[in-house]
């Protein structure tokens, strides 16, 4: 592979107990239950990029974001940081090169320090200029802030403060989840600036977890479609959201609501449980295209022309394309 | 025909510190069959209009002005007076779903009461058996999977969507004049949120029900609503129909709202509005948004504007006067 790939994940699988198995459950030999949070995912996340995690609740797009920041060990699957296997002796290496943001700052900040400390704990250098030039980047008033509290403060200067965090170990990667779900408008709209804004003078890589398309497709190089566990659709962000492929990825964008849009089409039905999910292609339900090889075969994620797609009725493009 | 009017609508709060007033000479009119959005910021004060107007406020609110529906004033009846207009003429759907349900009563049981209310209020003597069909005919109306058996079921062995979905077709069942709906889709998925969205546009054409849209999301309003009311700080700062409001907004607010939704991609910087809502104990003095504007001058600073109407559109700003 190129030098460009700062991060690879390859074949990932993140299963949850779904019920708590004690000695007595193991004794009569009951099956256990799993959740299929990620099946069998693989990304790669090129240096200096933004990439895009799409997809509704339970399609395991914040799962995948924890597995990469190293918060989750997956089931099996390998991840690759820098051309290097993470095992148990690197990661607490790799963890230094990565940080994560979430979508509710005040639970991830601790209500019981000063700002300035919670900047200061993350640095390597605890110099009291340094702390100031980190708030001051991200556009807070280092002499208003830094003796409060985080519930001093409002929503934005919240996230502001927990991206702050994030700086001051000085990432390559940083992972955020949801950053702006919370925010009102105008003040997403800021946030969103400033993380363009640092990216690109910081040259970060961003993995952008998000529900909200109009979000991701502004901030986002590369976008991920995600559904029930699996990637759908992946590739370059316009692309994508201009000539979806993943009959998923179309139904998805025509529930979107938009300006000059006045009539929203969704899919029938609702996501379906990880516990089992549906057999075959995981939308087939949903499918308005669903033909019978969906219900008997999973589609694997396949590259036409610079896109994944993995959905059966674009079989005659994947011999097109080995041929 | 006018379904509503609200007039000179005043709203307090009683906190600690001293009274708030949290709604300012809110004046709206809504007409019969009309879907109204209202969208604003956190603490714009978009929540407690719908609450003033089904009458659910805190204890600690105190309200004035009046609240009109079909010739009752909502604002003056007393507590008891007010059950026999709850439900029939207003009715409100949350955010949380959940929290309008009973928890311990069975699905199929909440909807029967609601119709029991509806024929009580007509005056009609029905047989429960045959209420139970108009249950399962709305439900199907609504698209539920397998209505027999989600009658059936208690509240939390539903989804969000089938949750939201049992409350809405409460609101079929009762026929209300008035739906507020209070952000009943923040909580659902992009794909349910759009079913939803859906289902409220089919009851608005099929039983001629007027809808207040209350939201954050300016899009989703636009998609839904015939008219639009944006508001801040309490205060109504514009209102007209979705489109033109939407596409050529007057108000440096709505300008700055709409221009902070995220179109084309990073290399286009967003304009977001500058710091944050302001909080209703520290009002600047003056128009209420003149700390965050950028068209501000000197009046708008030392006296506040009033709602005048331009071009068929409702406007509070100096900029028009």
């Amino acid at each position: 592979m190129s030098d460009n790939v700062l991060y690879k994940a390859v074949n990932i699988n993140k299963y949850y107990l779904a019920k708590k198995r004690g000695i007595l459950e193991s004794l009569a030999r009951e099956p256990p239950i799993y959740v299929r949070a990620l099946d069998n995912v693989s990304v790669e996340i090129r240096r200096g990029e933004v990439l895009g995690v799409v997809g509704e609740s339970g399609s395991g797009k914040t799962t995948l974001g924890k597995v990469l920041a190293t918060l989750e060990k997956p089931t099996s699957g390998n991840l690759f940081f820098m051309g290097m296997e993470v095992n148990g002796h690197n990661v607490n290496h790799v963890r230094k090169h990565i940080h994560m943001v979430f979508q509710n700052p005040m639970t991830s900040i601790n209500p019981r320090m000063k700002v300035k400390d919670i900047v200061k704990e993350a640095m390597k250098e605890k110099r009291e200029e340094r702390i100031k030039k980190v708030l001051e980047e991200v556009g807070l008033d280092y002499n208003y802030v830094k003796d409060k509290y985080p519930r001093e403060l409002s929503g934005g200067q919240t996230q502001r403060v927990a991206i702050a965090r994030a700086l001051a170990k000085e990432p390559d990667f940083l992972i955020l989840d949801e950053p702006t779900s919370a925010l009102d408008a105008s003040v997403q709209a800021q946030i969103l600036n400033l993380l363009v804004d640092l990216q690109k003078e910081r040259k970060l890589t961003y993995l952008f977890i998000t529900h909200n398309i109009a979000v991701a497709r502004y901030i986002s190089d590369r976008v991920i479609i995600m559904y029930a566990g699996k990637i759908v659709e992946e590739g370059n962000t316009k692309e994508v959201i201009s000539e979806p492929m993943h009959p998923y990825t179309q139904s998805l964008l025509s529930s979107v609501p938009e300006l000059g849009k006045k009539e929203l089409k969704p899919p029938s039905g609702e996501v379906p449980s990880l516990i089992n999910p549906p057999s075959g292609c995981r939308f087939n339900p949903r499918c308005p295209f669903a033909m019978p090889i969906c219900k008997e075969k999973e589609p694997p994620l396949v590259e036409i022309n610079g896109r994944k797609v993995a959905c059966w009725l674009y079989e005659t493009n994947w011999k097109k394309a080995s041929s | 025909m006018v379904l509503l009017q609200i007039r000179n609508l005043n709203v307090y709060y009683n906190t600690i510190i001293s009274w708030i007033k949290v709604l300012s000479d809110v004046n709206l009119d809504v007409e019969k069959g009309e879907i109204v959005g209202v969208v604003g910021e956190s603490g714009s004060g978009k929540s407690t209009l719908g609450h003033a107007i089904s009458r659910i406020l805190p204890p600690n609110a105190r309200i004035q002005g009046d609240i009109i529906i079909d010739g009752v004033n909502l604002a003056k009846l007393k507590d008891n007076e007010l059950q026999k207009y709850r439900g029939t003429w207003v009715f409100m759907i949350f955010q949380n779903p959940l929290n309008s349900l009973n928890p311990v009563k069975k699905v199929g049981h909440q909807l029967l009461e609601a119709v029991k209310i509806r024929y009580q209020r007509d005056g009609k003597k029905v047989e429960e058996e045959s209420l139970m069909k108009d249950v399962i005919e709305v439900l199907k109306d609504l698209r539920l999977p397998d209505p027999y058996s989600i009658i059936d079921r208690y509240p939390h062995q539903l989804s969000g969507g089938q949750v939201q979905r049992i409350v809405i077709s409460m609101a079929l069942l009762l026929k209300p004049k008035l739906l507020i709906t209070d952000e009943p889709t923040s909580a659902l998925d992009v794909t349910i949120q759009a079913q939803v969205v859906n289902l409220f546009k089919q009851l608005n054409k099929e039983i001629n029900t007027s809808i207040i849209f209350i939201t954050h999301d300016i899009s989703l309003a636009y998609v839904v609503s015939d008219r639009i009311v944006v508001m801040y700080a309490g205060r109504i700062m514009e209102d007209g129909k979705v489109e033109e409001v939407l596409k050529s907004p007057m108000h440096p607010y709505t300008q700055g709202l709409v221009a902070s939704i995220p179109t084309g991609d990073k290399n286009q910087k967003l304009t977001a509005i500058p710091s944050n809502p302001p909080s209703f104990f520290a009002l600047p003095t003056g128009c209420k948004f003149s700390n965050r504007c950028s068209k501000v001058f000197d009046v708008c600073r030392k006296k506040e504007p009033s709602i005048i109407e331009k071009n068929g559109r409702k406007i509070r700003c100096w900029l028009y006067e």
